[in-house]
């Protein structure tokens, strides 16, 4: 064993990742070295002077108290809770509206008669009623909305082409825009991109890419989703256009 | 450190106290790290005052993300995993170099509620002082992920595989960190006219 393959086991002994073999080997050779056996003591004398520095290190008075302080204020009864659903509520009916003047418009701009005014949810109840007793009712539901338009001179149930909303990023990709709320003081000193980038390292999530003011990240299931979905809603304002389970890609831009 | 609430609890047990929300066993699982923490934070940044807002906020973070927690490692060390994102976010934004250097002396400044190393040492230990306060200079000088890898194992005694795990690095690279850090420690006390090798008492 030379003197450089014995400075790198000395550190791997004084941390106790060498195994009785590797151990016995570096022995002999302190043995016979005075130089690496002197490394050795000047190691374990560093390692003495880091206990002592921390050893040292006093929590300041009051610092327990500040954290459960916190800890209450963010388990307090969840006005947040409801605002939340407040808010997720309005998005989707933001989101159904939008997917039901986009289907009018592309279908070549024939507004709808009077059933249409009713828009998809009632179609749908109808339509269902309707449908043949052995259909699952999901299926009718898909069939009824894609096939029976025709029938009544009515389209506005059909769903909006996801192309047309999302040319920006894809058809595999969601989008949100995020304003970040600077009352949220738990990331007052984090950008909105690093806020979420450290959210992603904690949660298991996939950051794709990321630009000055902009994020791409991706998860795996429904709980990574949603547990970025709920970080989001929790530090600001959202704006979320959800295109369901099978898109697992949000590329989220920070206002 | 640990304290009633938390005593004889298994990981498994304490993990299921913890995601139940039982607030008495966060307190005091807050209680048996918060002072690794906060140490962490406090050598990883240099700033007494940021070292307490961060420890603030990875306990936050805790907290929230605690129900997703699935056991994929020690729950201490997914904690340190927090508090090193944390600190790391923190440097970024505030560029490290200038928050050491303007701040270097705070750490040894009184007045505040508690400040680290301002019990009177023994006379006879004056000596250790010599070496301790030119150790906390090197360690300074330090970049980050070395001081990171230093703190870590000699203060709060991770294993390498663990330090990997929280700092997102692969074990190859965590062992030749640590041995380039010990390396630049040792030429740093050197180079301030206190060499290592004589014994500490």
């Amino acid at each position: 064993m030379d003197c450089s393959e014995a400075e790198e086991r000395l550190h791997l002994w004084l941390d106790d990742e060498l195994d009785e073999k590797e151990r016995r080997e570096l022995r002999a050779h302190l043995a016979e070295c005075g130089e690496c056996a002197r490394k050795l003591a000047e190691y374990k004398q560093l390692g003495a002077l880091l206990d002592q520095i921390d050893a040292r290190t006093v929590v300041p008075a009051g610092l327990h108290r500040r954290i459960m302080e916190a800890v209450d204020r963010e388990s307090a009864p969840a006005k947040g809770g409801a605002r939340r659903w407040t808010r997720w509520a309005a998005s989707a009916a933001a989101v159904l509206l939008l997917g039901v003047c986009v289907g009018v418009l592309w279908r070549g701009g024939v507004w709808p008669g009077p059933m249409g005014k009713s828009a998809a949810p009632y179609e749908m109840e109808q339509d269902q009623a309707a449908a043949p007793m052995e259909a699952p009712a999901a299926e009718a539901e898909a069939s009824d909305a894609m096939g029976k338009a025709d029938d009544r001179g009515v389209n506005a149930e059909e769903p909006a082409p996801p192309e047309e909303n999302f040319a920006i990023t894809g058809e595999n990709t969601m989008e949100a825009t995020w304003t970040v709320d600077p009352q949220g003081g738990d990331h007052r000193y984090q950008s909105g991109v690093s806020a979420i980038e450290s959210f992603c390292a904690e949660n298991g999530l996939t950051v794709l890419e990321t630009g000055d003011t902009w994020i791409m990240v991706q998860w795996e299931n429904g709980d990574g989703k949603q547990a970025l979905l709920d970080f989001l809603e929790e530090n600001g304002e959202l704006v979320f256009e959800d295109r369901g389970p099978d898109i697992q890609t949000l590329r989220i831009n920070i206002q | 450190m640990k304290t009633a609430a938390v005593e004889g609890l298994s990981e498994a047990m304490l993990l299921e106290r913890l995601q139940a929300g039982d607030k008495d066993v966060f307190s005091e699982w807050v209680l048996t790290h918060q002072r690794g923490i906060y140490g962490y934070c406090l050598r990883l940044t240099g700033s007494q005052e940021d070292a307490e807002d961060l420890t603030q906020e990875v306990f936050i973070r805790a907290y929230r993300g605690i129900h997703r927690f699935r056991q994929q490692s020690q729950l201490s060390t997914w904690l340190y995993q927090i508090a090193h994102n944390a600190c790391v976010d923190h440097l970024r934004r505030v560029k490290k170099a200038k928050v050491l250097s303007i701040q270097a002396h705070e750490e040894e400044r009184p007045g505040r509620e508690m400040v680290t190393d301002t019990q009177p040492l023994p006379e006879q230990r004056a000596v250790h002082r010599e070496n301790i306060d030119a150790l906390r200079e090197c360690l300074k000088t330090l970049s980050r992920n070395h001081r990171a890898v230093t703190i870590l194992r000699h203060m709060r005694h991770l294993s390498y595989q663990e330090i990997a795990d929280v700092m997102k690095l692969p074990l190859g690279t965590v062992k030749s960190h640590i041995c380039r850090a010990r390396q630049h420690l040792r030429d740093c006390m050197t180079g301030k006219g206190v060499p290592l090798g004589k014994e500490v008492g």
